[in-house]
C-alpha cells in the first residue's frame, strides 16, 4: 500500500504516463511466453466446487437452534407473501383452495373500477388506454392469466420502487454507501438468473415469493440509480428553499426534494415497471403462472399466434400501468371551493368505483357464471403467424440466408476471432493502461484485478465470446438509439412514438420475436445479436430523450433569444446540459446488452451465459455463480472504463471553455 | 384453469365422496400436494395422469409449473414431494437429489425414451449413405451441413447445454468433424429444426422421442454401432481402438422419485407411485394430440384416465 502522496503523484498526468509506459513494456516483454496467450489448464483456480459444497450444506444441513436455516427463511417468506397472496386472490385466483371459498372479482367489476380510476387520474386519454387494454385481454381470452401476472407485478413494482428510492437516497447521502451500492447494482442487473435460481428456490420455496425476489433483484437498480441522479442534479435553490422554510431533514427529503425530482424519478419508475414485467415472464418457469405460462406453453409447440397474443398483452399491461402511475404522480391537488357542489358531485369517481365493486361482489357470490367472460366472444389469430413465417421462408429464404451469411463472414466472425485469438495479457494490458490514463491508478488496479480474476478462474475464452456479442450489440444500439432520442427531443410526436417503442421493446418478451427470427434466420449468433441490439436500444433512446427534454424552458428561451436555431439549441445547449443523463444512457445501454445475454443463452450463444445455464443443469451452484460473477466482472470493466472516458471528456471540455 | 366456483366445489365434494365408497382405502391427508409441470408434453402428460389418479383416490392435487432442473430440489425440500419424470439420460440432477438422502428412487415408469442424432429425410440427398454414421464423414456431406458460422465444419444443432448428450465425445471417437451449437432451450431447438425444414435446408440435430418434432416431421436417426457397456469403459471396443464412446445411444428410462419424509405419511399414494406405469405409445400419442393438434394437455390426460379405468384401479390395490 503506497501512501496518499505516492498515489497522488502516480495519478498526476506525467506520473500516469510513466506508469503506463512501464506497464506497456512489461506486457510486451511477457508476450513471447505461451501462458500469456492461453492460461494453462493446470493453473486454473476453481472456487466453484467449494461454493457448491458450502451451498448444499447451507441448504440441507445448516441449523440454528435446531431449526433448519432454510426453514427459518421460509417462515419469514410466508409473512412477506401474505399481501401478495391477497392481491392475487382478489384479482385472479379467488380465496380458498381453487377459489372455492370466495371467487375473484369478476372482469366487468375490475375493468369498470380501473376505467373509473383512470378517468379520475388521467382523464379521457388514460380511460381509453385502459379500456383498450381490458378489451384486448378479454377478446383474446387472456384475462385470468393477465390478472395473475398483474398481481405479482403490482407487488413487485411497489416493493422495488420503495427499496430503490431508499437505496438511492442512501447513496446520495453518503459516498461510502454509493461506492458499495454501485457495483451491487451491476451485479444484480447482470448476474444471470440461472446463477441464483436454485438458491432462491431452496431458500424461499417454490412459491410466488421466489418470483418476487427474482423480479425485485432485476428491476430495482434503475430506480435507485435514477433517485441518486435526480437528487444530485437538483438546483441548489431547491435545497435552500427547504432550509429557509424550516424543514427537518426528513421533511425536506419527502416534501421538497423528492417531489421536485419527480420527472427523473418517473423515468426510474417506468424502468421498474418495464423490467418487472420482463422478469414476470421468466418467473413463469419457477411457478408464478400467468401470461408467462401461456407464452411458453404456446411456444413449446411453436404456436406463434397465442405466444404473440400473450406477449402483446404483457406490453399493453406494462404501458397501462406505467401511464397510470405517471398520471397519478403528475396529478395536481385539486383546490375546490367550499361551496363547489355537493359531496356526491365531488366524489363521483369514488362512488362509481365503489358501486361497481359492491355490485361485482354480489354478482360473484350469487351468480358465479357471470364472472367469466363468455368463451364464444373470444377470438385468436389462428395459424396466421405460423403461415406467415412459412411463406417468408418459402419466398425469401435464400435472400435472407445470403444476407445472414454476409453479416457473419463480414462482421461477426472477424470480431469474434480477433477477440479469441488475442493473448489475454494483451487485452488485460490495454484495458489497464486505458484505465490508468483515463481514471488513474485506482481504476487501473480495479480493471486489472477484475480481468485477472476471469483469467485465473479459466473463463477467459467464454468471457471474450460474451464480450464480442455485447460490444457489437451495444454499438448498433447506440448508433440507432441516440439519434432517435435526439429527434424525439426535437419533435413531440416522435417523442410519443419513441416512448411506446421503448416500452414495447422492454416488455415484449424477447422469445416472442426470437422464435420466428430463428425459424427464418436459423439458430446462431445473428438472431442473438439482433435481440441484444434491439433490447439495448431502449435505454439509449429513453435516457437521451428524457435528458434533453429536461433542460429548463428558460434556458431554451435564452438560447432562442441569442439567435440559436432549434438544431443549434439542441447541439450547443441541450446536449451539453443533459450530459449526465446521456452518460447514464450509454452506461445502461451496455449493461442492458450484458443483461440480455441471459436470453441469448436460451437460444444457444456460447459465452459465460451458457456456462451458467450448463451449471444449472448439473446442479453446480458454485460453477454457475463463478461464471455469472465473471460476466459481472467484464460488465463492470466496460462500465467503469466508459464512465472514466466520459468524465474525462467532460473535464476537458470545461477546461477548454474556462 | 381452475376457475372454480361454488357449484363446482359441490361437484368436487361429490367426486371426493364417490371414490371414497368405491375404493377400499382412502387418502390419508387433505393437504395440498403439489405436482410439477415443466411445459414439456411428455413430462406433463405423465404427471397429469399420475395426479389425476391420486385425485380419484381423494388427494388434494395442485399442478404447478416449474423449471425441470430446479424441481428436483423441490423433491429434496418437499415442495414437490413426488416427480414422475426423471429422465435417466440426464442423470446429474437426479443423482444430486438422491445424494441428499432425503429422496427415494421408485424405479422407472415404463416409458422408454429414444435419443440421438436426427435429420429430416431430405438430407439423404446431400449425404448419400445415411442413416449410417460414416456418411457424415464424407467431404460433400460435411460441406452441405456446414453454415457460414461453422464452416468448414459441419453443424450439429444440439439440445440445451444442460442436457447430457455426449455429442462431442462421439464425434471425437468416430472422427466426425462437427461444430456443436447448443439450442439453449427445447423451444429454440424446435424452431431451428422446423425453420430448416421449411426451407429444405440440410440440418443435423438432436432428436428425442416421445417428442412432437420427431413424430411430426419425416426424419431418421443416424445409426451407430449398438451401444454396450464396454464401449464406454474399454477403448479397445469398437472401431476406434484408442477411444471410448465409439458407439450409439442406449434407450433410456424415465424414473419416479419421492421425498422420503412425505411419502411415509401417505401409504396409498406410495402404493400408486410404486405401481404407476405407462406405455411409451400412450405418451407418444398424447404429445402429438397436444403439440400437433393443439389440444390442452389436461384434457388429453383426463381422456386417458377415463379410457383406462381398469389399469389405474389396479394401481390402487
Amino acid at each position: 500500500m503506497g501512501s496518499n502522496a505516492e498515489l497522488e503523484r502516480a495519478a498526476s498526468p506525467p506520473g500516469r504516463l510513466i506508469v503506463a509506459a512501464v506497464a506497456t513494456c512489461v506486457v510486451l516483454a511477457l508476450l513471447p511466453f505461451r501462458w500469456t496467450w492461453d492460461w494453462p489448464k493446470e493453473w486454473v483456480i476453481a472456487p466453484g466446487p467449494p461454493i457448491t459444497v458450502a451451498f448444499r450444506w447451507l441448504a440441507r444441513d445448516f441449523t440454528i437452534g435446531g431449526v433448519e436455516f432454510s426453514g427459518i427463511l421460509r417462515s419469514a417468506a410466508k409473512v412477506v407473501e401474505l399481501p401478495m397472496m391477497i392481491v392475487q386472490s382478489l384479482l385472479a385466483k379467488g380465496f380458498g383452495p381453487f377459489g372455492s371459498a370466495f371467487p375473484p372479482l369478476p372482469w366487468f367489476t375490475l375493468l369498470g373500477a380501473a376505467v373509473t380510476f383512470a378517468h379520475w387520474a388521467g382523464g379521457l386519454r388514460l380511460l381509453m388506454l385502459i379500456l383498450f387494454t381490458g378489451a384486448y385481454l378479454l377478446i383474446f381470452g387472456l384475462w385470468t392469466s393477465a390478472m395473475t401476472t398483474m398481481a405479482s407485478v403490482l407487488v413487485a413494482v411497489v416493493v422495488g420502487s420503495l427499496i430503490g428510492v431508499a437505496l438511492g437516497v442512501m447513496a446520495w447521502r453518503s459516498t461510502i454507501a454509493e461506492g458499495m451500492l454501485e457495483p451491487l447494482y451491476d451485479l444484480l442487473q447482470v448476474l444471470p438468473i440461472f446463477s441464483y435460481l436454485v438458491p432462491i428456490l431452496v431458500f424461499f420455496g417454490f412459491g410466488p415469493l421466489a418470483g418476487l425476489v427474482a423480479t425485485v433483484i432485476f428491476a430495482m437498480p434503475p430506480m435507485a440509480r435514477t433517485t441518486t441522479l435526480a437528487l444530485r442534479t437538483l438546483p441548489r435553490s431547491i435545497f435552500e428553499l427547504a432550509v429557509v422554510t424550516g424543514c427537518s431533514r426528513r421533511q425536506s427529503l419527502w416534501l421538497v426534494l423528492l417531489p421536485a425530482s419527480r420527472d427523473t424519478l418517473l423515468v426510474g419508475l417506468n424502468q421498474v415497471i418495464n423490467l418487472s414485467f420482463a422478469v414476470a415472464v421468466f418467473a413463469a418457469i419457477i411457478g408464478a403462472g400467468g401470461l408467462g405460462t401461456d407464452l411458453f406453453a404456446a411456444l413449446k409447440s411453436l404456436k406463434l399466434g397465442p405466444a404473440i397474443a400473450a406477449g402483446i398483452a404483457i406490453t399493453l399491461l406494462a404501458i397501462a400501468l406505467d401511464r397510470t402511475f405517471r398520471a397519478l404522480a403528475s396529478k395536481r391537488p385539486r383546490h375546490v371551493r367550499a361551496d363547489g357542489g355537493t359531496w356526491i358531485a365531488r366524489h363521483v369517481h369514488l362512488l362509481a368505483a365503489s358501486a361497481l365493486i359492491v355490485m361485482g361482489l354480489l354478482a360473484a357470490v350469487t351468480r358465479s357464471e357471470l364472472s367469466a367472460f363468455p368463451a364464444s366472444w373470444t377470438m385468436s389469430t389462428g395459424t396466421f403467424w405460423n403461415d406467415l413465417v412459412t411463406s417468408i421462408n418459402a419466398a425469401a429464404g435464400e435472400t435472407i440466408a445470403s444476407f445472414r451469411n454476409a453479416l457473419i463472414i463480414g462482421l461477426l466472425r472477424p470480431v469474434k476471432d480477433a477477440l479469441l485469438a488475442a493473448p489475454w495479457l494483451l487485452v488485460v494490458g490495454i484495458c489497464t493502461v486505458a484505465g490508468l490514463l483515463l481514471g488513474g491508478l485506482r481504476l487501473a488496479v480495479t480493471v486489472a484485478g477484475l480481468l485477472l480474476a476471469v483469467v485465473v478462474t479459466g473463463y477467459w475464452d467464454a468471457a471474450m465470446t460474451s464480450l464480442y456479442l455485447v460490444l457489437l450489440g451495444a454499438a448498433i444500439a447506440a448508433l440507432i438509439g441516440f439519434p432517435l432520442g435526439m429527434i424525439g427531443a426535437l419533435n413531440g410526436m416522435v417523442a410519443d412514438v419513441n416512448d411506446v417503442l421503448v416500452d414495447t421493446i422492454q416488455t415484449l418478451p424477447p422469445f416472442v420475436y426470437l422464435v420466428p427470427v430463428i425459424m427464418v434466420l436459423g439458430i446462431g449468433d445473428v438472431p442473438a445479436l439482433a435481440a441484444i441490439a434491439l433490447y439495448a436500444v431502449a435505454p439509449a433512446i429513453k435516457f437521451t430523450q428524457s435528458g434533453l427534454l429536461q433542460v429548463k424552458r428558460s434556458v431554451l428561451e435564452a438560447a432562442e433569444m441569442s439567435g440559436c436555431t432549434r438544431l443549434q439549441a439542441l447541439l450547443l445547449v441541450q446536449l451539453p446540459i443533459a450530459r449526465p443523463h446521456l452518460l447514464l444512457g450509454l452506461n445502461q445501454t451496455v449493461i442492458m446488452a450484458f443483461g440480455m445475454l441471459v436470453i441469448t443463452a436460451l437460444v444457444g450463444t456460447r459465452g459465460l451465459e451458457a456456462n451458467t445455464l450448463k451449471a444449472l443443469g448439473k446442479v453446480d451452484t458454485g460453477e454457475g455463480l463463478v461464471a455469472g460473477l465473471c460476466l459481472v466482472a467484464i460488465t463492470a470493466v466496460c462500465d467503469r472504463l466508459l464512465r472514466a472516458c466520459a468524465r474525462r471528456a467532460m473535464v476537458a471540455r470545461t477546461a477548454s471553455h474556462g | 384453469m381452475y376457475r372454480t366456483s361454488i357449484p363446482r366445489l359441490a361437484c368436487f365434494g361429490l367426486m371426493l365422496a364417490i371414490p371414497a365408497q368405491a375404493l377400499a382405502q382412502q387418502a390419508e391427508t387433505t393437504e395440498v400436494i403439489k405436482l410439477p409441470l415443466i411445459n414439456s408434453s411428455d413430462f406433463d402428460f405423465i404427471s397429469l395422469v399420475f395426479g389425476g389418479v391420486l385425485k380419484k383416490a381423494g388427494y388434494n392435487i395442485e399442478f404447478t409449473p416449474v423449471d425441470y432442473t430446479a424441481h428436483f430440489q423441490g423433491v429434496v425440500t418437499g415442495d414437490f414431494p413426488i416427480t414422475t419424470g426423471a429422465w435417466a439420460t440426464t442423470p446429474a440432477p437426479v443423482q444430486d437429489a438422491l445424494a441428499s438422502g432425503k429422496v427415494e428412487d421408485y424405479g422407472p415408469n415404463g416409458v422408454e425414451v429414444r435419443e440421438g442424432w436426427w435429420y429430416p429425410t431430405y438430407v439423404e440427398a446431400v449425404c448419400p449413405g445415411l442413416p449410417d454414421y460414416r456418411a457424415l464423414m464424407k467431404p460433400d456431406c460435411q460441406k452441405a451441413l456446414a453454415t457460414a458460422e461453422t464452416a468448414p465444419k459441419a453443424r450439429f444443432v444440439n439440445a440445451p447445454s444442460d442436457w447430457t448428450t455426449d455429442v462431442d465425445k462421439r464425434a471425437e471417437a468416430f472422427g466426425i468433424d462437427l461444430e456443436i451449437i447448443s439450442a439453449g432451450t427445447p423451444v429454440a431447438l424446435a424452431a431451428a429444426i422446423s425453420g430448416a425444414i421449411d426451407k429444405k435446408e440440410p440440418i443435423l440435430a438432436w432428436g428425442y422421442s416421445p417428442y412432437w418434432i420427431t413424430a411430426k416431421y419425416d426424419g431418421k436417426w443416424v445409426e451407430f454401432p449398438k451401444a454396450e457397456d464396454a464401449c464406454f469403459s474399454d477403448p479397445k471396443w469398437g472401431s476406434n481402438p484408442d477411444k471410448t464412446w465409439d458407439c450409439g445411444y442406449k434407450t433410456g428410462q424415465i424414473g419416479k422419485l419421492a421425498n422420503k419424509e412425505f411419502i411415509a405419511k401417505v401409504p396409498l399414494a406410495q402404493k400408486v407411485l410404486r405401481n404407476f406405469k405407462l406405455a411409451t405409445g400412450d405418451v407418444g400419442r398424447a404429445t402429438e394430440e397436444a403439440d400437433v393438434k393443439g389440444r390442452p394437455m389436461p384434457e388429453v390426460a383426463d381422456e386417458w384416465i377415463a379410457a383406462n379405468e381398469a389399469k389405474w384401479r389396479a394401481w390402487l390395490k
